[in-house]
């Protein structure tokens, strides 16, 4: 269009948005008129008339006559036209050879081709040129086609010579698209060249004669430096190699000989190496890379890539059944083609395809493994492999195809340890992939750094834990549970060293949910775990001991800082329930209260020597738990379940109560803190529980309330004696709890000498009980 | 060469992981039955503590169990082999019969009534020692007050005057009759208690056991799959005492009261 006329459109433009503004502007004013309350007005004068506006542009203030004039009347008649064509068409079938046919539509084509030659220089006709030569040429493609493959327009009955006519046609066709300098023409071209190839497939003297064509295909888009040709090509190429392999090979056509792969597999090979070879061919990737090409280039190599893995792996699976390798191989090789994609062309996105189909591919060959331990080896150090490449080359999407293979051997594992005899096979893969995992998360620190991929920044620390998560499940699957709780701590142990060795925040957190998870399995050793080993010893005596054991090479193996001393806290507290829950389970309901005694006294006495009140609080806390325990099992008990208490029975019981009184002796001495305040309570009220529960369970009914008088009377005599409120209370309570006893229970079923002998010295006892009070008071006044 | 600590340690639990593992007796396996049961102990305790505050008295009890047992009497006959085996067991105050029922087992009412069905008295009568546990099972349901706790509400309810308004019927009262996992597992010591200061052979609870088991495993072989899956993860977290816990419970008390 020349500037001239330019100037006069967009004056023309102009014009008609004035009138426009005009027509707007006369409407707001009506609008204003009639909602605005308006005083009654003198009628203005009529605006002057604006200028006549220029005729519309079409599409804007068409007239119906003009529709129908340009519009309806042209789709009408080309409508009628083409009817007419089809009649013609139809009549002349009837009455024509094939070869009218031939020449008929060839004569078609050519004035099709002819009209687009000719409006290509009149505008604006020009623009249809491109349509009405990609018309004419596939009519005159087709025509070709048809000459040798159909029936009624057979004029060629040489099949090589019906191929060659098809390949000069779109020889043809293909380089008036190039000199067409269009992408639709182009395309279209190429993707038509082989889809009529599609249809004439039966035709082929060889297949390879097709990958010949894409070579061509691919040089010529080199040449020209344009990808889109290697796309449609590369489609075209695959959609003819997939009915001629893959449905005549699922179909059992074939045998399954080697050289019936090769003919299978070199055709696809092919078409990979040709396609996405281009970036390692200097020429082709300065040409084909370029910013405007490289997304089209890009998106060929993908297809090549995918389709040489899913078609390269479904064919080694079909003729090497039960082989891995094949299989594994192509995935191998796509695989590492992908790493060289992203070392040529950094900023193309087939590297990642590379990698996921590598590993698909591997991941493949792994599974046909028959032995469920090679199988889980395998299938492990496969995603190890790809991790470590990952990390060497700095490859995102490898690192995540290891680590999603690593997250899938879980799954792999718990379809192998449904059975017995899978789970150990099994636990071996999980033991190699946690070695990998270790090996993965320090690589990712040393390789690769900070240059990760927006996923990976809360997933950079996955190695570490699915390692240890491997490591336990695969520990968990070869030991029983016993056992396994016991190299659990180990690895607690292994795992906290490693943290203070290295120190680094997830190592730390690590270790810490590893203990509280080990403290917590504890509990669920299950009863046949208490049978005795030997000297009464259980697996979960030993293994509470083991906790221990770790709890205190913790606890004093340094002074923890501020991040670390939650850790021990927390730890400390599972300790002495993985402890008492142990000793409940290990002795039985006597036996099992001096033990926790001594276990007070041991701790008190240990945060006394410290100046460690969390140690001081555990005492506290243990010693509440001892008393429930001795009210709930011990003095509740059903006796006749009880044996007869032996010497040994007897001392530890009170050795242990005179303990705890000594250790109140200890803790009076301390005048501090609140903790000690309650330390010396609970030192006090435990001891006299402890006597208590022995006097009320193994003397009978009315011995057991004398006792608990004497008991109580001595205590209260003790406390006003030391002048210590700890040990009075305690004894005000008992002796009311025996005064109720004796009131309520014992005298109803007593005979009368016993039931005068016990209110005589339960008296005594709170008489003289109550003076000594009163004598005290006056003393402290 | 000085060697860390923590490295003993570590080399210390794997050492141990590696002999349990080895030890074919201390086989265990993960479940929340020893923690439950734990609960379960001690909320029976408390019970207990509930009863001291509300005692049922033995005559009470005797007319509950008296009107209970009167359902079963009636097709019921007393053994001499019976009779001789609930003395040597300490049964004072216990009356055991032989129920005419063709099921495996037996079972015990307020009151001191034992009944020891036909089904299982044919199995067991020759085999002494082994019906000794059984009978000592029961007679520990008695003695260890576990019938007592259940008809607590029932003594309540006579106790103030509504013994005959009591919204239990006597057959409602014979289906609560089912003691908790943690009775039956105090029971079973019990017997075994019993049996040995009767001087039966321990053993032979072992062969009683399995008497009582057999019926429960046939019946486990008719059940289709889902069922047993379901049987298996109710197992796992399951609060009943399985025969696994059952017998190892058994094995451990066997081999402590040998001691």
């Amino acid at each position: 269009m020349g500037e001239p006329e330019e100037l006069k459109r967009l004056r023309f433009d102009l014009e008609s948005l004035k009138n426009q503004v005009a027509r707007l502007e006369k409407d707001l004013e009506h609008y204003e008129h009639r909602d605005a309350p308006e005083p009654v007005r003198e009628p203005e004068p009529e605006p002057a008339p604006a200028p006549k506006p220029a005729p519309a542009p079409a599409g804007k203030r068409v007239s119906t006559e003009a529709v129908i004039g340009e519009k309806v009347l042209q789709y009408v008649g080309l409508f009628l036209l083409a009817l007419g064509a089809l009649f013609f068409v139809v009549w002349r079938s009837a009455h024509s050879s094939p070869l009218e046919r031939v020449l008929g539509a060839s004569a078609l084509g050519a004035a099709l081709l002819y009209l687009s030659h000719t409006v290509r220089s009149r505008p604006p006709y020009d623009k249809h040129a491109t349509g009405l030569a990609g018309g004419g040429w596939t009519i005159l493609y087709l025509t070709a086609w048809a000459a040798h493959h159909v029936p009624l327009a057979r004029v060629i009955d040489s099949p090589l010579a019906g191929f060659c006519l098809v390949v000069a046609a779109a020889a043809a066709m293909v380089a008036h698209a190039l000199s067409l300098d269009s992408k639709g023409a182009r395309m279209w071209t190429f993707g038509l060249a082989f889809f009529v190839l599609l249809l004439s497939r039966s035709s082929l003297p060889d297949f390879n004669i097709l990958l010949l064509l894409l070579a061509g295909a691919v040089m010529i888009g080199a040449a020209t430096g344009h990808a889109d040709i290697v796309l449609v090509s590369l489609l075209g190429y695959l959609l003819n190699y997939a009915p001629e392999f893959g449905t005549g090979l699922f179909a059992s056509r074939h045998a399954l000989s080697g050289e019936n792969f090769l003919r299978a597999f070199a055709p696809l090979t092919g078409a990979y190496a040709l396609t996405a070879g281009i970036p390692f061919w200097a020429k082709a990737r300065a040409a084909l890379a370029s910013n405007d090409e490289l997304p089209t280039l890009d998106k060929a190599m993908t297809l090549a890539t995918v389709a040489t893995a899913a078609g390269g792996c479904l064919l080694t699976a079909k003729f090497f059944p039960g082989q891995p390798l094949p299989t594994a191989a192509v995935g191998l090789i796509v695989g590492a083609v992908g790493v060289g994609h992203r070392m040529v062309l950094p900023a193309a996105g087939v590297s990642r395809w590379g990698a996921y189909a590598g590993a698909a591919g591997t991941a493949l060959g792994a599974l046909m493994i028959d032995s469920k331990s090679w199988r889980m080896v395998a299938w492990v150090l496969t995603a190890g492999f790809w991790s470590l490449v990952g990390l060497k080359t700095g490859a995102p999407a490898y690192r995540q195809a290891g680590f999603l293979m690593g997250l899938f051997s879980f799954i792999l594992y718990a379809s192998a340890a449904r059975r017995a005899d899978g789970r150990a096979a099994a636990a071996q893969g999980l033991m190699l992939y946690a070695a990998l995992s270790y090996l993965s998360a320090r690589f990712y620190r040393t390789w690769v750094g900070d240059a990760i991929e927006r996923w990976e920044e809360k997933f950079k620390e996955g190695w570490l834990y699915t390692g240890t998560a491997a490591l336990l499940l695969a520990l968990w699957g070869l030991l029983d549970s016993a056992a396994f709780a016991l190299a659990g701590l180990g690895l607690c142990v292994v795992g906290e060293s490693a943290a203070a060795r290295f120190g680094r925040r997830h190592l730390w957190l690590q270790a810490a949910w590893l203990e509280l998870f080990f403290g917590g399995y504890l509990f669920l050793i299950d009863h046949g775990a208490n049978l005795p080993l030997f000297a009464g010893v259980t697996p979960l005596a030993l293994c509470g001991a083991a906790y221990l054991a770790v709890w205190a090479h913790f606890y004093f193996e340094d002074a923890p800082d501020a991040g670390k001393a939650w850790q021990r806290r927390w730890l400390s507290w599972a300790a002495l329930a993985v402890f008492g829950y142990s000793v409940y389970h290990t002795f039985g309901p006597r036996a099992r209260l001096p033990a926790w005694a001594l276990s007070t006294l041991g701790l008190y006495a240990l945060g006394r020597g410290r100046a460690d009140d969390l140690l001081k609080t555990l005492a506290v806390v243990l010693a509440a738990g001892t008393l429930f325990e001795g009210f709930t099992s011990y003095l509740y008990a059903p006796g006749a379940l009880l044996a007869s208490p032996g010497a040994f029975d007897v001392a530890v019981y009170w050795g242990s109560t005179f303990a705890l009184l000594g250790a109140f002796g200890l803790a009076a001495r301390d005048e501090g803190s609140l903790i000690d305040s309650q330390a010396r309570f609970a030192l006090a009220a435990l001891s006299m529980a402890m006597m208590t529960f022995f006097l009320g369970k193994e003397l009978e009914s009315y011995f057991m309330t004398l006792s608990w008088g004497v008991v109580g009377g001595a205590y209260l005599a003790g406390g006003l004696t030391l002048e210590r409120k700890e040990l009075r209370w305690p004894a005000l309570a008992l002796l009311g709890i025996t005064v109720g006893k004796a009131v309520l229970l014992d005298t109803a079923h007593l005979a009368l000498p016993y039931r005068v002998l016990s209110f005589v010295v339960l008296g005594g006892i709170l008489v003289a009980a109550s003076m000594l009070y009163v004598r005290a008071r006056k003393d402290e006044d | 060469m000085k060697i860390e600590r923590g490295w003993v340690l570590a080399g210390a639990c794997a050492l141990g992981a590696l002999a349990l593992q080895l030890d074919t007796r201390s086989r265990s396996r993960e479940s929340l039955l020893p923690a439950l049961r734990t609960a379960q102990r001690h909320h029976k305790q408390a019970k207990r503590v509930m009863a001291t505050a509300a005692p049922v008295g033995s005559a009470e009890e005797a007319e509950i169990g008296r009107e209970l047992a009167a359902r079963f009497t009636k097709d019921a006959r007393r053994e001499p082999a019976l009779d001789e085996l609930v003395r040597r067991l300490g049964g004072v105050g216990i009356d055991a019969k032989v129920y005419a029922a063709p099921m495996v087992n037996a079972f015990a009412l307020p009151g001191g009534y034992v009944f020891v069905a036909e089904g299982l008295w044919n199995r067991l009568k020759d085999k002494p020692d082994a019906l000794a546990w059984v009978v000592g099972h029961e007679i520990g349901h008695v003695k260890l007050g576990h019938c007592t706790d259940m008809i607590r509400q029932d003594a309540w309810f006579r106790r103030h005057g509504l013994g005959k308004r009591s919204p239990f019927t006597i057959f409602e009262r014979l289906a609560a009759l089912s003691y908790s996992e943690v009775q039956e597992l105090e029971s079973d010591r019990f017997g075994l208690e019993r049996m040995h200061a009767a001087g039966y052979r321990l053993d032979a609870a072992r062969t009683a056991y399995h008497a009582l088991a057999a019926p429960r495993e046939a019946d486990h072989a008719k059940r289709g799959p889902g069922e047993l899956v379901w049987e298996g993860v109710r197992d796992y977290f399951g609060t009943h005492p399985r025969s696994t816990e059952r017998m190892a419970a058994l094995e451990s008390a066997i081999e402590a009261i040998s001691r």
